[in-house]
């Protein structure tokens, strides 16, 4: 057979076996095995909690939720009911249930409190009824116990106490989560970028400008460092200093490949230095009036 | 959409992502791993289950294994390394793997090692040279491998549909790099690319033994290892096509987080392994800016600034992909070295198995990244110097032009906007007298990049696929003269410090495409 025939028939043949189990709502025989053996074991163990606890899951997971149900309500009365709840929460979450979800997560955070799925889970719930402050305490704990974190998680769960109407102390919050990444993960300049924009937005310019100088060894203190650092103390009307940067960078470009943002970077310097001298004189280390 | 059409869209986009291979015309081999037990059969004794190198920079190297032995050794020479006084006790890290991290070493210099009671003459590896210049050889040679993980790939269970395509690839490399064509003599790999998915279907643990560590052991004992995030390194997919079934489709995951791994056989979410195996530079240690995650990172080998993103999980989120953007701006911005090259896994230019166009990608969202990373990714590349960039994914080879400024569906690649032109004022070819220059003769800046999809190291597939992208570059040697090659093969790259040379390496070690910078 032709290579191209093989292919066409092939891909009938896994069309077949998708649309095969769809109609038996698993998509592979790996469901399929891991149900047979959990039948088994419940066959076996007609009390064994887990196992029905670990076949609830399973149906959850693979859409079966009358299923799913009935090995719940079945597990529950086979031991201990928080031991069911991190999984029935899972359910409530996938059939957008989400107070009972929530109330699920709390009974088995009880017990496993800083069980990291159960508390991403519990934030993602809060997010979806809209209480963004007990989202953002959950993602924070989450943050803390979860095995892979990156920088983009600190930022988001940053956002989300950006984004709360009436909260006290938005940027403060924030802040406080992007140095918990920092922390965590290490100086970065996503992270740190971040908070050097929440720093200025506030009006900290010396805690920017701090923020800002601890990049300097990460980045080889590249020409752009430089300009971000006269941008900040030029924000904070330091023109000497930000005088002395925008030298430093430029003197740097010269020694760096030409690309085109260098070439932008290098319009950014002539623009930022004509700003400086019009408020400051160089020569005489004064400011214009 | 009425629910057959979702049906026929899911069952499209599932032949697609498993490969449209199952190879109905082999018999199963149910429960029988053909790979894992010859490999295992294979080692030596105390030989670690499996042994390779992270992080070689010019002054330090981590050797990591997983097996019995407690500690590492590296010397110069096999007598300093008999003495055993240049040994580091095994630090334990994630899935049982040990590794050992060895610093002050002398840059471009050979070293052998041993681990535990486990010493062969092939354990080897030479230190980077200082960072900005080229090694001794005058060259840095590299090794890419996009899709590789066909090892292992069954489907269904127990049904191995690529058995052999992989080591085929590795065969092929092998005969070229022995001096096959008296182009290279057997020269050392110096950097090892993986370009996602190298172990199919679900990147499990085993799955990487099987499909990575049991076949490529010479070649991960010798040059350190740097991988990217595939879609199938993110194991299964957890769907609802119809709005009312849930199913799991291996490679489908469009999570963002990596502890939400899941896998066919164990749907429980879980840390994805691939984070589990690799020891990647997250503080800048290794040349580059400190990223904050094993997700996405660069390293400076020589005169080459290496950076590889993370298009399947970081990708997915806004705010992750502006964090990764605004991380590759600082890192791209900080870079002096003669070149830079990308990898991820999403290439923003095919007609492959996957196609780049934004209306059939947006399916799910399975295929999001390639257009995201394209609208958001390739401007930065272009700005900011980057010469080459490789992806997956789409499993066939495919090269561009050198290119800037297409952000758009094929259809509106305009080659005399986006690509550099000849003096016919047609596309340049990218070799022989049509090779490209770093600062573009046409725009008099180093503004262009190459894109290349190289997926084709484990299986050929087009699936729907014409490999007509205007973007990539009509291939000789393609017997229908397409803009790619439907052929097994790897990527070598050479680097001096005026050229870059990649060559595409069929099975049979024969170059099927070249293209060079100059600069």
């Amino acid at each position: 057979m032709k290579k191209s025939h093989v292919t066409r028939f092939s891909c009938r043949v896994a069309v077949a076996f998708l649309l095969f189990f769809i109609s038996q709502a698993f998509s592979h025989p790996g469901d399929e095995h891991k149900l047979e053996h959990l039948n088994s074991q419940i066959t076996q163990q007609p009390y064994s909690q887990i196992a029905h606890i670990q076949r609830a899951s399973l149906y959850t997971r693979t859409g079966n939720y009358t299923l799913a149900k009935k090995d719940f309500i079945a597990a529950k009365t086979l031991g201990e009911t928080y031991r069911v709840s991190y999984e029935l929460g899972v359910y409530y979450f996938k059939t957008e249930d989400y107070t009972l979800a929530i109330n699920q997560f709390d009974n088995y955070l009880k017990h496993f409190s800083d069980y990291y799925p159960a508390l991403e889970y519990r934030a993602k719930t809060y997010i979806k009824i809209g209480d963004t402050k007990k989202a953002f305490e959950d993602f924070s704990r989450f943050l803390e116990n979860s095995p892979y974190t990156n920088p983009g998680h600190y930022i988001a769960v940053a956002k989300i106490a950006l984004s709360e109407d009436g909260r006290e102390d938005q940027i403060g919050d924030a802040i406080t989560i992007i140095d918990a990444g920092i922390s965590q993960t290490g100086n970065s300049p996503q992270l740190q970028s971040f908070a050097v924009g929440l720093e200025i937005s506030r009006g900290f310019f010396d805690q920017a400008v701090t923020r800002h100088q601890s990049l300097r060894e990460i980045t080889s203190a590249s020409p752009r460092w430089h300009i971000e650092m006269a941008e900040i103390l030029v924000k904070s009307e330091q023109w000497a200093k930000a005088h002395d940067h925008l030298n430093h960078s430029e003197m740097k470009l010269a020694q760096y490949k030409k690309t085109p943002a260098r070439e932008k970077l290098s319009l950014r310097i002539e623009k930022m230095q004509q700003h400086v001298s019009k408020n400051y004189d160089v020569d005489k280390g004064s400011l214009n009036h | 959409m009425s629910m057959s059409g979702k049906l026929l869209i899911a069952s499209t986009v599932f032949a697609s992502v498993i490969g449209c291979t199952a190879a109905v015309t082999q018999a199963p081999d149910v429960g029988v791993d053909p790979q894992e037990s010859e490999a295992t059969l294979k080692r030596s004794p105390h030989q670690p289950e499996r042994l390779f190198l992270q992080q070689v920079s010019a002054t330090s190297a981590i050797v990591k294994w997983r097996g019995e032995a407690t500690q590492a050794c590296v010397a110069t020479s096999s007598e300093q390394l008999a003495d055993k006084s240049s040994c580091v006790a095994a630090t334990n890290t994630a899935s049982q793997h040990k590794e050992a991290l060895f610093t002050e070493l002398k840059s471009d210099t050979e070293y052998v090692y041993s681990v535990g009671e486990y010493s062969q003459p092939s354990l080897r590896f030479s230190t980077a040279p200082p960072s900005g210049s080229t090694p001794e050889d005058g060259n840095i040679h590299v090794w890419i491998i996009g899709d590789s993980g066909t090892a292992t790939e069954q489907y269904p269970l127990g049904n191995y549909t690529h058995p052999d395509e992989a080591k085929m690839v590795l065969d092929g490399f092998v005969k070229y790099n022995t001096g096959a064509n008296s182009l290279i003599k057997n020269e050392p790999v110096d950097v090892f690319l993986l370009l996602g998915d190298n172990a199919y279907i679900d990147g499990t643990d085993e799955e990487w033994q099987g499909a990575v560590f049991d076949l490529y052991t010479d070649v991960l004992s010798q040059s350190a290892v740097w991988p990217t995030i595939g879609n199938h390194e993110m194991g299964t997919g957890e769907l609802n096509p119809t709005g009312t079934q849930v199913v799991h489709y291996p490679g489908a995951s469009i999570t963002s987080d990596p502890n939400h791994y899941i896998s066919r056989e164990n749907l429980t979410p879980r840390p994805i392994p691939y984070l589990d195996i690799f020891t990647l530079p997250t503080e800048g240690n290794v040349g580059g800016v400190a990223s904050g995650t094993e997700q996405y990172y660069s390293f400076d080998y020589g005169n080459v600034h290496f950076v590889s993103l993370d298009s399947q999980l970081s990708a997915r989120d806004k705010t992750q992909r502006d964090a990764m953007r605004t991380w590759l701006i600082s890192d791209l911005s900080s870079n002096k070295l003669n070149w830079t090259v990308v990898i991820f896994h999403h290439p923003p230019y095919t007609k492959g198995s996957h196609d780049s166009d934004e209306k059939p990608s947006s399916y799910f969202g399975i295929d999001m990244p390639i257009i995201d990373m394209r609208k958001e990714f390739t401007p930065v590349f272009e700005d900011y110097g980057v010469d080459l960039v490789y992806g997956g994914h789409s499993h066939s080879y495919e090269r561009s032009y050198y290119l800037n400024g297409h952000r758009g569906d094929a259809d509106t690649f305009d080659a005399n906007v986006h690509s550099e032109l000849n003096s016919d004022g047609e596309p340049a070819i990218g070799y022989g007298t049509e090779s490209y220059f770093q600062v573009s003769p046409g725009s008099q800046q180093d503004d262009k990049v190459v894109y290349t999809v190289a997926g084709s190291s484990g299986k050929v597939k087009l699936g729907k696929g014409k490999l007509d992208h205007p973007a990539h570059v009509i291939q000789q040697y393609d017997p229908d003269s397409r803009h790619g090659l439907a052929e097994l093969g790897s990527v070598v790259l050479d680097a001096s410090a005026t050229e870059l040379t990649a060559r595409f390496i069929n099975e049979k070690g024969e170059i099927r495409d070249t293209v060079t910078i100059r600069r």
